[in-house]
């Protein structure tokens, strides 16, 4: 276990090498929020209520998704690709270290970072700005937030070590990554809350697992929702990331079979 | 006891083609094509806990894929590994605790931390206690003399220093089975000798098997008594390397310092002359007939100091792969 501790401390100090990417990478993360927060607060001029949503709503949704990127989306996954091709994965594989856990320390060392980060931001946004956010004081649906978005996290996990792992067939990983990525920020929920799409559209991403990485547990957090709507969510993310996990253990057993180590 | 057990062993790799130019690379787009590179092609052997073995070939040989095949990085297309009497590519913990893999070109070590992070992460991936740590810590960094390198960040040191670091965090856990893939690539003279003391030693001291690739041969000459050599990923000779220079060179080689002028011709008859400058000659004679070329060669010219030596290692070793490609 303490390996595993000591790989979270490493993390963290090597953050702090560069930390001039570290800003830029913060600074990214803002703009997109004000983009967003500016668009809204454009539409809200003229109506009180957009697609069921009021304005305090919306702009929860939005603010918050920062502090959800840095629970789910921060992760540094996007490593393994490389070190498959480079052979780098080498100087793992020969020692007696779960990699599946390795990436998880590493991942919760960059989410720890950059949570703790957004907290700060949103902070300073409300204190400058001064929106109306809802801040949930009900213990049930900041239970069931943490936990929904623990799971959230699990799934982008496991969807971008399969991504990682086309490196072990491919040398092109690049393209798929960057599509997965536009495709994420639609289907997650990152512009907009999914529900207001046709409800037909809907149907459909209620039984996909990007549904299950923002937009569930900020709905969640929301709280306007039923009982029926959260475990019929938790039941369908649950059984996503059970079969991702089989999915992903099983394509990278396949994968390690063809491995090269090439270049080292 | 038997430490390493192949029988056997296949490693294909599938190569993707493509010729130079555009129109080549769009071609290459529709229809892929790709050749079956035979890296490692049907080879066997055993080796025996705490038997130093060297193994050579040249460039492409398959030395490096054998011995990652043998630390499980790779699954082996046909054949039998056995290493400590696991199957390496299982990778299961025990197994992995008493290997290590040392390659010249791999950088397990953190790139923005000082070394000293990676060898505490080393510890605790390998569960080793604070004493022993302490212990084989202070006589690594002593051997190696890196006291004041371990606390700074690797991406700048050099990259012999590097390489120590590397040597370092892959022997904390004192492994069983040792594979050295170009262990003194990267370090200066008196490292390497350093080096090679330290292996051999290491051998001794913990009774370790140890299997070792090279491109100098001076590597291979101070350290193992077997060597087993490799080209085209076929086995060609697996043995011991004083039998190796006696039954590949047919040669010897006489050094000889003369006193006062010599007329190079002359030496002719003996020999082919490989040197001959102020004095100094270097003939390669038949093995057979050395002895008396010496004796003929001290009777009839005022010699100050005359050598019979075997050839250069090197040399043999080229010989071999010549008579393997005829």
């Amino acid at each position: 276990m303490k390996k595993y501790l000591i790989l979270i401390r490493n993390s963290f100090s090597e953050y702090f090498a560069y930390r001039l990417n570290f800003f830029l990478w913060r600074v990214r993360v803002i703009a997109i929020i004000l983009i967003n927060f500016s668009l809204w607060q454009a539409i809200f001029r003229q109506n009180k209520v957009v697609f069921g949503y009021d304005e305090s709503q919306i702009l929860t949704y939005i603010i918050f998704i920062s502090i959800l990127s840095g629970i789910v989306l921060a992760t540094r996954t996007e490593r393994v690709a490389t070190e498959i091709n480079m052979g780098i994965l080498s100087n793992l594989l020969i020692k007696p270290i779960h990699y599946f856990f390795y990436n998880l320390s590493r991942d919760l060392a960059d989410k720890v970072i950059n949570t703790c980060c957004s907290f700060i931001e949103i902070a300073l946004l409300i204190t400058v700005i001064n929106p109306p956010v809802i801040l949930q004081n009900n213990p049930f649906w900041l239970l069931s937030f943490i936990m929904t978005s623990i799971v959230a996290s699990l799934l982008y996990f496991e969807i971008n070590m399969l991504l990682s792992s086309v490196a072990f067939w491919s040398k092109e990983t690049w393209a798929p990554r960057f599509i997965f990525f536009i495709l994420v920020n639609f289907l997650a929920g990152m512009y907009f809350p999914l529900d207001i799409v046709p409800q037909g559209l809907y149907r459909i991403l209620e039984y996909l697992p990007f549904t299950y990485l923002i937009f569930f547990p900020l709905k969640i957090y929301l709280g306007n929702i039923t009982i029926v709507f959260l475990i019929k969510g938790l039941i369908i993310s649950v059984v996503w990331s059970v079969f991702l996990w089989w999915l992903m253990i099983y394509v990278w057993k396949k994968g390690l079979k063809i491995y090269t180590s090439e270049g080292q | 006891m038997t430490s390493i057990q192949v029988f056997h062993l296949k490693k294909y790799f599938k190569v993707y083609k493509r010729n130079s130019g555009i129109l080549s690379a769009l071609g290459s787009f529709f229809n892929r094509k790709y050749e079956i590179i035979k890296a490692v092609n049907d080879i066997s052997f055993e080796i025996k806990q705490g038997e130093l073995v060297g193994f050579i070939g040249p460039n492409g040989a398959g030395k490096t894929t054998t011995l990652k095949c043998l630390s499980g990085l790779l699954w082996p297309t046909k054949g039998k590994i056995e290493v400590l009497g696991y199957r390496p590519f299982d990778k299961q913990t025990e197994f992995l605790k008493k290997i290590a893999l040392v390659m010249g070109q791999k950088n397990q070590l953190w790139w923005d931390l000082p070394a000293i992070e990676t060898f505490r992460l080393n510890k605790e991936i390998y569960e080793i206690g604070d004493k022993n740590y302490q212990e084989i810590l202070e006589e690594l960094i002593a051997l190696f003399d890196v006291k004041e390198l371990i606390t700074i960040p690797v991406r700048q040191l050099s990259l012999g220093q590097r390489m120590k670091m590397e040597l370092i965090a892959s022997l904390l856990h004192k492994p069983r089975v040792l594979f050295l893939d170009e262990p003194t690539i990267g370090l200066d003279v008196v490292m390497q000798k350093k080096m090679r003391d330290f292996i051999a030693g290491y051998r001794e001291r913990f009774n370790s098997t140890i299997l070792l690739t090279s491109h100098y041969m001076s590597d291979v000459k101070s350290m193992c008594k077997r060597v087993i050599i490799i080209d085209h990923g076929k086995l060609i000779y697996d043995g011991n390397l004083e039998n190796l220079i006696k039954e590949y060179a047919d040669t010897k080689v006489i050094s000889i310092d003369l006193e006062g002028r010599i007329d190079l011709k002359e030496f002719k008859i003996f020999g082919e002359i490989k040197s001959g400058i102020n004095g100094k000659i270097i003939l390669s004679v038949p093995r057979k007939f050395a002895p008396e070329i010496a004796t003929t060669i001290l009777k009839k010219y005022q010699v100050e100091d005359l050598d019979i030596e075997d050839p250069e290692i090197e040399d043999v070793i080229r010989l071999v792969f010549e008579k393997n490609k005829k």
